[in-house]
């Protein structure tokens, strides 16, 4: 297991300044390695040149969203053990019931608190770790 | 609505009627006549289902135009809506990108201020720990000793306004994630107003005298989910240009 602090994580949204308050609460965690992608499908093409550890990804972004991005993932052997946690702000029960049935590792709801993803992050990269 | 109103639309309702040469008795009539012609397969049958749908489907649209000419809606006003639409169009993407703006620069003086502090904090810390064994050596009776614990007492001040300057300096920054949610509210109405804008186009066009002919109509209204602005825009343009608008 890589130690947590070099974790690669790649952050999918097509808000710039979503992107970038998502980038400065993974360093302000310890995160430092962090890298972007505007939509899922620019997100799955960064995924299958590069190596990454952890997923961060928006649900309505255009071209593919993020609930295609997760299918996708999962569908792909390569890329299936990637933790994927969903920051959206589709917030009703049959978009976390869709999420949670497509693999999802976790799912905050925009607006979130930094104290809620440091919360949601911890949790999935305890879990791998046992 | 009041009493006149109703009168005019019944009037308007019998116009209409005569207008297409057939009443809701001739109507069923031809609908049955239609039917039973076309019983011969299953397939005819749904074709001649549908064709009456249409046909009635035209007469409602038809109604319908009629009403808004009678009750006062002429071809200005729903000209003058276009216009206005077009407008809080531009002006709700103008709030996009101000907002925008004005998140990405306080993001960027935040990306500037936030290592600051960060490094603020470091240094004030190797500073304390050379005050700290500076003090163990020297006598505590000396006036040095006073400057050093004095300056120790500043430095914890500095950490610690620094480690709160940075907590405030998130409080900012998570702020600005209402950006995200704006935007995307922004941009749903902006698609919910071209699509209104679009269907009132047409709406403009079908009541045009004689035949005008526009640009792909149809690809207007089948395009992606979120349209690129200018071009749709420029359809419009286009379309309010052939009618003499």
């Amino acid at each position: 297991m890589v130690d947590f602090k070099d974790m690669r994580f790649l952050v999918v949204d097509d808000f710039s300044t979503m992107r970038r308050i998502i980038r400065n609460l993974l360093k302000e965690l310890g995160y430092n390695n962090v890298d972007e992608a505007e939509d899922g499908s620019m997100a799955l093409a960064k995924l299958n040149r590069d190596t990454y550890d952890f997923i961060v990804s928006d649900w309505n972004m255009p071209v593919m969203d993020g609930l295609e991005l997760l299918k996708a993932v999962r569908a792909d052997a390569k890329l299936a053990h990637i933790p994927m946690l969903m920051v959206t702000a589709e917030a009703k029960k049959e978009n976390i019931i869709a999420a949670a049935q497509a693999g999802a590792s976790s799912y905050v709801v925009k607006p979130f608190t930094a104290a809620t993803l440091d919360e949601k992050i911890s949790k999935i990269l305890e879990k791998l770790n046992k | 609505m009041n009493q006149k109103t109703n009168e005019i639309d019944e009037d308007a309702i019998n116009q209409m009627i005569e207008d297409f040469g057939f009443s809701p008795e001739s109507f069923e009539q031809a609908e049955h006549d239609q039917v039973d012609a076309m019983l011969t397969s299953n397939q005819a049958k749904e074709e001649a289902k549908s064709k009456v749908m249409y046909e009635r489907l035209g007469v409602t649209v038809r109604h319908l135009h009629d009403s808004i000419r009678e009750i006062g809606y002429e071809q200005k006003v729903l000209d003058d809506t276009l216009i206005e639409i077009s407008n809080s169009q531009d002006r709700l993407n103008y709030i996009a990108t101000l907002t925008e703006q004005a998140a990405n620069k306080v993001l960027n003086a935040v990306d500037e201020a936030l290592p600051i502090q960060a490094d603020q904090i470091v240094k004030t810390k190797e500073m304390l720990d050379k005050w700290t064994s500076m003090l163990n050596s020297v006598e505590k009776t000396d006036g040095l000793a006073e400057i050093i614990e004095h300056s120790i007492n500043y430095a914890n001040l500095v950490a610690e306004n620094s480690e709160s300057e940075k907590d405030r300096l998130m409080v900012i920054m998570m702020a600005q994630d209402f950006q995200d949610i704006t935007g995307q509210i922004i941009k749903k109405v902006v698609g919910l107003a071209q699509t209104l804008e679009i269907e009132l186009a047409q709406i403009l066009k079908d009541c045009a005298p004689g035949n005008v002919t526009i640009e792909k109509p149809v690809d207007l209204l089948s395009g992606p989910i979120v349209p690129d602005m200018a071009l749709v825009q420029d359809d419009v343009d286009s379309m309010l240009a052939d009618l003499g608008f």
